[in-house]
């Protein structure tokens, strides 16, 4: 049975996850996307960033571009985003930590104004930019669901303070541990280790660099259920589809285009579970909902471009596996720490994580721990 | 006095002089309407006392820290619904942009002389023509401006507001038969014109006259942001609520409230001093004021007519509706008609206590509530709700 590992370097984010807070750590931290597994368009050469600007520029549709992280998994991450270019006004899909970056690519693609941005969700990696774009485009309006406006000040400020505290000194901890050649376990450091440890240090630097002395800027407009933007021909559909990563996911819907931009509810190349803030149990119905919508095209908070449904299926199924057998567990009787045992998602981890190190050690950390703990408690509550 | 509207528009659209239908095929056929050239009808009772008759005259109020409404001195044959400025710190919404396009300029001047915040939103409260005709105006003073309407409105300001810009085409047609009553001296039932209905019929074709030109400045421009039940919009230091609680006036009636301040903007779910009920549903707008006035709300502000500091006549509307239906209901039987209904039933009491003996307002309580609104009861009652559009085809 995979177990969340202990080991000292690991006590900060252990600690993160265990503790209220639990997933600011997604503020940061997380997995992200081979590079290779990016399909570029043949014509976005001349709109991609400088090289090192940690992601690509991919047009999906005409004035569809996605903005897709290239770091190697890893335990930080920065989130993906999308810029839908319409006839007289831009749409933009989050606002990451690089998104001075990403500013920086949407005027090569062009000058016309962001009119809306939208926050799939209230962490840091997907709503830390908003000052940014706000003073690059004055006029633009951040759509978000209700709960961000409770959240953000709250909890989310919380989160931050205890990032800039915590992050820089586990930068330093694996920076130590390279130096070493160890990893986090304090076993022979792998290449693969070695390559996603400095990723996750270069991230850490970034959202220092970004972070602390930034504005946090709540809705304009805030939806329970969504709403619609018509510009022209398109439509754009910002949805809450149901519960999953957290209770505030949204997902941008291009019916036309029949592109899904699916914030955190769709992460490759392993889920991203929070215990307290995750809801696992509703999880598999609200990606059926995205299923239904039947896009061609995915856009995950993290992890390339999906042009079918297969790993969205495969995440459907991860945590309908895992209802399953917490619901039996809880009919048992079992407490969380029985149930932590009698759950077996090692198939799971193979057809998630294969033989990769940093991925076993990845889907340890962000979905075996995280995810039946969600499960017991949604399973648990009291009505 | 509600009816004008889609007495100005059944004129121009050409609904000419025609015999008295019983089974109206669109919620907004109505006999007065029709067999006098839709404005016609207007010019043969007084209008209610105490009323600005001069084209396009609107009242600026102040409801609240903040929000302002203007509000139409309704004339004989023009309307316009309310306009309402919410301003924030940062930013301002509008709901609804009214009905001309030169109004809604002079209302936009007004605007600037209180607030230098942008406005950012206008929200629509339904598809009725007399709410957002004078949308591009507003686009064009505010860039970046979002129009918002509810899902249901946004299409149906597509099919009827884009087509209404054509109508002022008509506006001569449709007075011919009032000019002809000028020149003859007789009504079309041969009866004498009487000298005051002569002044109300001149003052009726030189308002119509007076809108005229307005056709010729409206760009139809529809909705860019639409939702389905709320969405709260942030004006910095202040929430406004923008919602929808099902159907009532219309099947997208979208309605305001602004927490801070407990202002409630209704759109056409509440209109003064008499409902307007063409294409409505009787049994489920009820319901909605019914939510309505559960909100802590110590301001109302309707879609039509004056601001309201109380829910007296939020809570009378109501009771009307209720009464309308359950009357409707007491009386019919399967294979009535709505005219069989109104031959037995008895809204005398309501009548009473809306119209309080002012022939104008029977007028519009006959038109809007005892034909229009009966005639949704019995389709209601007869499980054949006919789907709500302005012209006479349904289409």
């Amino acid at each position: 049975m995979p177990r969340v590992p202990r080991l000292e370097p690991l006590d900060w984010i252990a600690n993160c996850m265990n503790s209220k807070p639990i997933l600011q750590i997604a503020a940061a931290l997380a997995f992200t996307l081979s590079a290779t597994a990016t399909v570029r368009a043949a014509d976005a050469a001349a709109t991609q960033p400088p090289a090192g600007a940690g992601f690509t520029v991919d047009k999906l549709a005409d004035g569809v571009y996605a903005a897709i992280r290239t770091d190697p998994p890893g335990l930080m991450v920065d989130a993906n985003s999308l810029f839908i270019v319409n006839y007289s006004d831009v749409v933009v899909v989050d606002a990451p930590e690089a998104s001075a970056e990403m500013i920086q690519a949407l005027r090569k693609i062009t000058g016309k104004p962001v009119s809306f941005l939208v926050n799939t969700h209230w962490h840091d990696d997907h709503v830390i930019g908003n000052a940014v774009w706000r003073k690059a485009y004055p006029g633009v309006r951040f759509i978000g669901h209700a709960s961000l406006r409770e959240y953000l000040p709250q909890t989310g400020a919380n989160n931050r303070k205890q990032m800039i505290e915590g992050a820089p000194q586990f930068a330093g901890q694996m920076q130590a541990q390279m130096d070493k050649g160890k990893n986090l376990r304090d076993e022979p450091i792998s290449d693969e280790e070695k390559v996603s440890y400095a990723s996750d240090i270069g991230l850490v630097k970034h959202y220092m660099a970004v972070v602390p002395d930034t504005e946090t800027l709540l809705p304009d407009i805030d939806v329970d259920e969504g709403l619609t933007l018509i510009r022209g021909s398109r439509r754009i559909e910002i949805r809450h589809l149901g519960n999953g990563h957290t209770k505030a996911d949204l997902v941008v819907w291009l019916p036309n285009e029949r592109i899904a931009a699916t914030g955190d509810l769709v992460v490759w190349p392993v889920p991203l579970v929070g215990s307290d803030q995750s809801h696992v149990r509703d999880w598999p119905g609200t990606l059926d909902a995205l299923l239904a919508l039947n896009p061609a095209i995915f856009v995950p908070g993290h992890g390339p471009v999906m042009h079918n449904a297969d790993y969205v299926k495969q995440e459907r199924e991860l945590f309908a596996s895992i209802n399953v057998q917490v619901g039996a567990a809880v009919a048992r009787g079992d407490t969380l720490e029985a149930t932590r045992k009698a759950v077996d998602l090692s198939a799971f981890r193979q057809q998630f994580a294969g033989e990769s190190k940093v991925r076993q050690f990845a889907f340890g950390m962000y979905v075996t721990g995280p995810a039946v703990e969600s499960a017991y408690r949604d399973a648990t509550a009291k009505p | 006095m509600r009816a004008l509207a889609l007495a100005l528009a059944v004129a121009l659209f050409g609904a000419a002089a025609g015999p008295a239908r019983s089974d109206p095929r669109s919620p907004f056929s109505d006999d007065a309407l029709r067999n006098s050239a839709g404005i016609a009808a207007f010019t043969e009772v007084p209008p209610p006392a105490s009323r600005i008759h001069t084209a396009f005259h609107y009242d600026t109020v102040h409801v609240a820290e903040g929000i302002t409404t203007f509000i139409e001195a309704p004339s004989h044959a023009m309307v316009q619904g309310n306009i309402t400025l919410i301003v924030g710190n940062k930013s301002a919404l509008v709901i609804d942009s009214g009905h001309y396009p030169a109004v809604a300029l002079r209302v936009i001047a007004d605007m600037r002389k209180l607030t230098d915040k942008p406005v950012r939103y206008l929200a629509i409260t339904h598809w009725h023509m007399d709410h957002y005709m004078a949308n591009s105006q507003f686009a064009d003073e505010f860039p970046g401006l979002e129009i918002i309407a509810q899902n249901f409105t946004a299409p149906m300001m597509d099919k009827y507001g884009a087509r209404y810009v054509n109508y002022g085409a008509k506006v001569d047609d449709n007075l011919k038969p009032l000019r002809e009553m000028l020149a003859s001296g007789k009504a079309p039932d041969g009866t004498d014109v009487a000298p005051d209905r002569r002044v109300r019929i001149e003052t009726a074709i030189r308002e119509v006259e007076a809108a005229k030109p307005e056709f010729a400045l409206m760009r139809y421009r529809g909705a860019d942001l639409t939702f389905e039940n709320e969405i709260d919009v942030d004006l910095g230091g202040r929430i406004v609520k923008l919602m929808h609680l099902g159907r009532g006036n219309t099947a997208g009636d979208l309605f305001a409230y602004v927490p801070d301040a407990k202002v409630l903007i209704t759109g056409d779910i509440l209109v003064h001093p008499i409902p307007f009920s063409y294409g409505s549903y009787l049994t489920e707008w009820p319901v909605v004021l019914k939510k309505l006035g559960d909100f802590e709300a110590t301001t109302v502000v309707p879609g039509h007519g004056p601001a309201m500091h109380d829910k007296v006549y939020l809570n009378d509307v109501r009771e009307l509706l209720e009464a309308v239906f359950s009357e409707v209901k007491r009386v019919w039987k399967p294979g009535m008609s709505a005219d069989d209904v109104r031959n037995v039933m008895d809204l005398s009491t309501q009548r009473d206590k809306f119209c309080h003996g002012d022939k104008g307002l029977e007028k519009s309580f006959n038109a809007s509530i005892e034909t229009a609104g009966v005639d949704r009861a019995v389709q209601e009652l007869e499980g054949k709700l006919k789907p709500e559009s302005f012209d006479e085809k349904g289409e």
